[in-house]
C-alpha cells in the first residue's frame, strides 16, 4: 500500500482532482488550484484540516486535495466524483502538496481512502461516514450469518445422509437374510404339493 | 452428533451451553421432520408442531421450551430470547400433547431478517417442578434452567424462519 502513495506523491501535479459535481469539474479544478496556491484557508471547508491530523501517523502520509462536504461520494465518473454540493475550498494545508486522486486507479482505492476520511472530525462528514461504517458491519455481519446458516445446514444434511446410507444397508442385509431364511425353512417343513391343496379338519362347521 | 449444526449455526453459544443429546427428539410440522437449519417461512410454523419426545420411562418428566434468540432483528436482537411456546410434563416417549402447556404456542413471524427457532428439551427433577415466567421477551434459557434444577439440555433442534414474502436470504451456490 505504501508503493501504492509514493506512485500518488510523485503523480501530484498532473492528476485531476476530485470535484463535487461534474458540470463545474473544469471551473472548480482551476479555482480549487488557484486557491491552494494562495493560501487562504478560508471558506467552508472543514475537513481537509482535520483531514491533515489523521494523515500525519500513516507513512508516509499522503497529501491529498479534497473537495469535501459532508456527504463523501466517491463515484467513478471517469474523473468527476460526484461530492454532495457544498464547501469546494481547500484549506491552506501549506504543508502538504496539491494531490489528487485521479479516478482510474483510484477506485479501487476508494474504499482504503474512506476508512481514512472517516477520521475527519467534521460532525456531519464523520455521521456519513459512520453510518456508512456501521452499514458496512452490520452487512459483513450478516454475510457471516448466512454462511453459518448454509454451512449449518450442509452439515445437517451430509450427516443425515450418513446414517440413512447406513440404515439402508443394514435393512438390505437384513431383508436378504430374512428372505434366504424364509426359502430355506419353507422347503425343509412342507412338502411342496401340500401347499396348495386345501385341508380339511374337524373344526369344520357341523 | 447434531451438535456440530448446533455450533455452527452459533445456538451454543448465543442460546445453549455445549451439551450432549440423550433423548430423540422429533419436531415435525405438517407431519414433516425438521432438520437442523431447515428453512421454513412463517405460514409453514403457523400451527404448533409434533413433538415427540424419546427414551422409555413414563415417570421421567420433560420440559420443552421453543425460543427465538433473534428477536426482533438478528443485527439488533434487543429482545433476545423471545419465548414463543412452553411445555412441562411431557412423560418420556410421548409428544407435547401429554404435557402441560405453560406457554401457548405462538407462531414465529419474524418481520426483519432470518431468525433462528430453537427447541430445547430439558430433564425435569419432578413433575410440576418448572414454572413460567411472566413474559416472553428476554427469557435466558441458562438462567432458567438453573433456576429450575433442569441441568444441562438433553436435546435440541433448530430451523430457520423468514416472513412470508422475505426475500430467502443468501443463495447458497
Amino acid at each position: 500500500m505504501e508503493e501504492v502513495w509514493k506512485d500518488y506523491m510523485s503523480l501530484q501535479p498532473s492528476l485531476i482532482s476530485i470535484t463535487p459535481a461534474a458540470a463545474a469539474g473544469g471551473a472548480l479544478y482551476n479555482h480549487r488550484h488557484h486557491q491552494h496556491l494562495s493560501p487562504s484557508g478560508a471558506g467552508a471547508s472543514h475537513s481537509p484540516p482535520s483531514f491533515s491530523s489523521p494523515l500525519q501517523p500513516p507513512t508516509p502520509p499522503p497529501p491529498t486535495t479534497l473537495s469535501l462536504s459532508s456527504t463523501l461520494e466517491f463515484t467513478y465518473l471517469g474523473g468527476a466524483g460526484a461530492g454532495g454540493g457544498g464547501g469546494s475550498s481547500t484549506s491552506g494545508d501549506d504543508s502538504r502538496d496539491l494531490m489528487a486522486f485521479s479516478f482510474a486507479p483510484a477506485d479501487q482505492y476508494q474504499y482504503r481512502y474512506q476508512t481514512i476520511m472517516k477520521q475527519s472530525s467534521s460532525s456531519a462528514a464523520a455521521a456519513g461516514d459512520s453510518r456508512r461504517q456501521r452499514r458496512m458491519i452490520k452487512n459483513r455481519e450478516s454475510a457471516a450469518r448466512s454462511r453459518a446458516r448454509r454451512q449449518a445446514y450442509t452439515n445437517e444434511m451430509e450427516l443425515e445422509l450418513e446414517q440413512l446410507r447406513r440404515e439402508n444397508e443394514m435393512l438390505i442385509k437384513r431383508h436378504q437374510e430374512l428372505s434366504v431364511r424364509l426359502a430355506t425353512s419353507s422347503s425343509a417343513q412342507v412338502p411342496a404339493h401340500y401347499s396348495s391343496t386345501l385341508h380339511r379338519c374337524r373344526s369344520a362347521p357341523p | 452428533m447434531a451438535n456440530d449444526s448446533l455450533t455452527t449455526g452459533h445456538i451454543i453459544g448465543d442460546v445453549l451451553d455445549p451439551f450432549t443429546s440423550s433423548v430423540p427428539l422429533t419436531v415435525m410440522y405438517d407431519g414433516r421432520p425438521v432438520f437442523d437449519g431447515m428453512e421454513f417461512r412463517a405460514s409453514a410454523v403457523s400451527v404448533k408442531p409434533r413433538v415427540e419426545i424419546g427414551g422409555d420411562d413414563f415417570r421421567v418428566a420433560y420440559t420443552l421450551v421453543m425460543v427465538d434468540p433473534d428477536a426482533p432483528n438478528p443485527s439488533n436482537p434487543t429482545l433476545r430470547e423471545y419465548l414463543h411456546w412452553m411445555v412441562t410434563d411431557v412423560p418420556a416417549s410421548t409428544d407435547d400433547s401429554f404435557g402441560r402447556e405453560l406457554i401457548p404456542y405462538e407462531n414465529p413471524s419474524p418481520t426483519m431478517g432470518i431468525h433462528r427457532i430453537v427447541l430445547v428439551l430439558y430433564q425435569q427433577l419432578g413433575r410440576g417442578t418448572v414454572f413460567a415466567p411472566q413474559v416472553r421477551q428476554n427469557f435466558n434459557l441458562r438462567n432458567f434452567a438453573r433456576r429450575f434444577n433442569l441441568g444441562k439440555p438433553v436435546a435440541a433442534k433448530y430451523f430457520n424462519c423468514q416472513r412470508q414474502t422475505g426475500t430467502g436470504g443468501r443463495r447458497f451456490t
